[in-house]
């Protein structure tokens, strides 16, 4: 039952950040916590939700360019993991690593459905074509909801097989060390996000403002760690 | 208003049929089609003819498009070069103000509220979400209820606001306001890294570089092997058991 829940929550995702919408609630940053509180494993969805969608934040669906669906892919990787483990239990960095190499993949994955779907698209075209000329309104809105069907069963299938895939890679055991590393190599990866994200602004050349912002979130910092106690 | 509301939903799906050759305009065809209702055969024939032409803009900005075409049918003006002369505009602007500065900058107090979370406020977590997910979401609803709603009381003259948009002094606070995040958010995480080890530290900043050497690929030697230099150093730093 979690388990089609988990794959219709990533078909949500794929339509709304692809064809529908576009309010991005359900974006990997929102999405991945709020499935981790659910699932019971709220710090690997925080862990994980900061790479998922800065590795990304550069790609813009700017003329028709297919973009990689972050959202879709780690949602179903990190649901069939969480669903793998036994009920409360946390994924350590091995499994949280295993969900991005699951993950990242299948985002570009997604993106090469949405070709396919243009694909498809474009055989449709000339019923479309025959509709407007014949002036059938019913017509046309019924080959439209059709496509938006097409696409959702498209997705959903592709969520499905994420998330089987997941299901399954995480039952598979690996040795200590393997852990142990992948712990620096998740360290690794969110460097790689900070330098999208910096990219991304920098370019700007705000450098002052940039300092500012350090300087007021070192501030932020130290408020919270006297709040928290470790100061003092 | 019943049908501004009705184009309005229909606009939200204006991306599912979309196809290299007309690109959205399945989509912007399927959400003016609600203003034919009163339309006989022969009127609706020759409408859906007439619109069955290339449309792309950004996905946000189409309702201005979509309310200048509610217009001319309304005042029985033909638009559909006006159709046509939007697409550029609507497309640059839409793309300059959302995918460019809007996503990313609504990513950083989100990003930030999960690194609160990490470190142990929920409150601030659930702060920083909310805060980013409105910040992206008020202005882009808004946009789309504007666009549609001016467009389609002041016709030609709503090009207007829309140029005044792109002119006007919002872009320049917008990208300093996403400067300031990010150099919070760069605090934030040298801190939270710092509070565990600096080994982790340089391992955060071991991947960074290993970025922007892949991303930068015609740099000249020396430069290359500076980066690699650095690389192997925090790898070896962060090897475990050498610190």
């Amino acid at each position: 039952m979690q388990f089609l829940l988990i794959t219709l929550l990533a078909t949500a995702a794929y339509l709304e950040n692809s064809f529908v919408a576009l309010t991005f609630l359900l974006r990997p940053l929102i999405a991945l916590p709020l499935l981790g509180l659910w699932l019971g494993d709220f710090q690997s969805g925080l862990m994980l939700a900061l790479p998922a969608e800065l590795i990304f934040i550069d790609e813009h669906p700017l003329g028709g360019h297919l973009v990689p669906e972050p959202a879709p892919a780690l949602l179903a990787a990190l649901g069939g993991s969480l669903l793998a483990l036994p009920a409360g239990a946390a994924l350590n960095s091995w499994q949280q690593l295993l969900v991005l190499l699951i993950g990242l993949p299948a985002a570009w994955g997604f993106a090469r459905l949405n070709r396919l779907q243009l694909l498809w698209n474009q055989r449709g075209d000339a019923a479309f074509d025959e509709v407007c000329r014949q002036g059938d309104r019913r017509g046309y809105e019924r080959l439209f909801h059709r496509v938006l069907l097409r696409s959702a069963f498209a997705g959903w299938g592709a969520a499905l097989l994420v998330t089987t895939v997941a299901y399954y890679l995480q039952q598979i055991e690996v040795p200590q060390w393997l852990v142990a590393y992948s712990a620096a190599l998740l360290l690794a990866i969110l460097g790689i996000c900070v330098a999208t994200i910096i990219q991304v602004f920098y370019r700007r050349q705000l450098r002052l403002q940039t300092y500012l912002g350090i300087l007021a979130g070192a501030g932020l910092v130290v408020v919270m760690l006297l709040l928290r106690g470790d100061l003092i | 208003m019943i049908l501004r509301l009705r184009v309005f939903w229909r606009l939200l799906f204006l991306q599912t049929a979309f196809t290299s050759e007309q690109m959205q305009n399945r989509g912007f065809l399927y959400a003016l089609l609600p203003a034919t209702s009163r339309f006989n055969q022969e009127q609706l024939t020759e409408f859906m003819t007439r619109q069955n032409r290339f449309f792309n803009s950004h996905p946000w900005m189409a309702g201005w498009a979509a309310g200048l075409q509610l217009y001319a049918l309304e005042h029985d003006e033909d638009a559909t070069t006006l159709k046509e002369t939007l697409i550029t505009p609507l497309g640059a602007i839409g793309d300059r103000l959302y995918w460019r500065l809007l996503k990313p900058l609504s990513a950083l107090p989100a990003a930030l509220g999960v690194l609160a979370g990490l470190f142990g406020f929920t409150t601030v977590f659930w702060l920083g979400l909310g805060s980013g997910f409105l910040l992206l979401n008020l202005p882009h609803l808004h946009m789309r209820w504007h666009g549609l709603s001016r467009s389609l009381r002041l016709g030609r003259e709503s090009l207007h606001l829309l140029l005044a948009l792109r002119d006007g002094p919002l872009l320049g606070k917008l990208r300093a306001m996403g400067s300031i995040l990010l150099g919070v958010l760069l605090a934030w995480l040298a801190a939270w890294q710092q509070s565990n080890s600096i080994r982790e530290l340089v391992l955060l900043v071991g991947g960074a570089l290993l970025y922007a050497g892949l991303l930068r690929q015609k740099l000249q030697l020396a430069v290359r092997l500076l980066l690699m230099l650095l690389i192997a150093t925090c790898v070896i730093i962060a090897w475990p058991g050498t610190m």
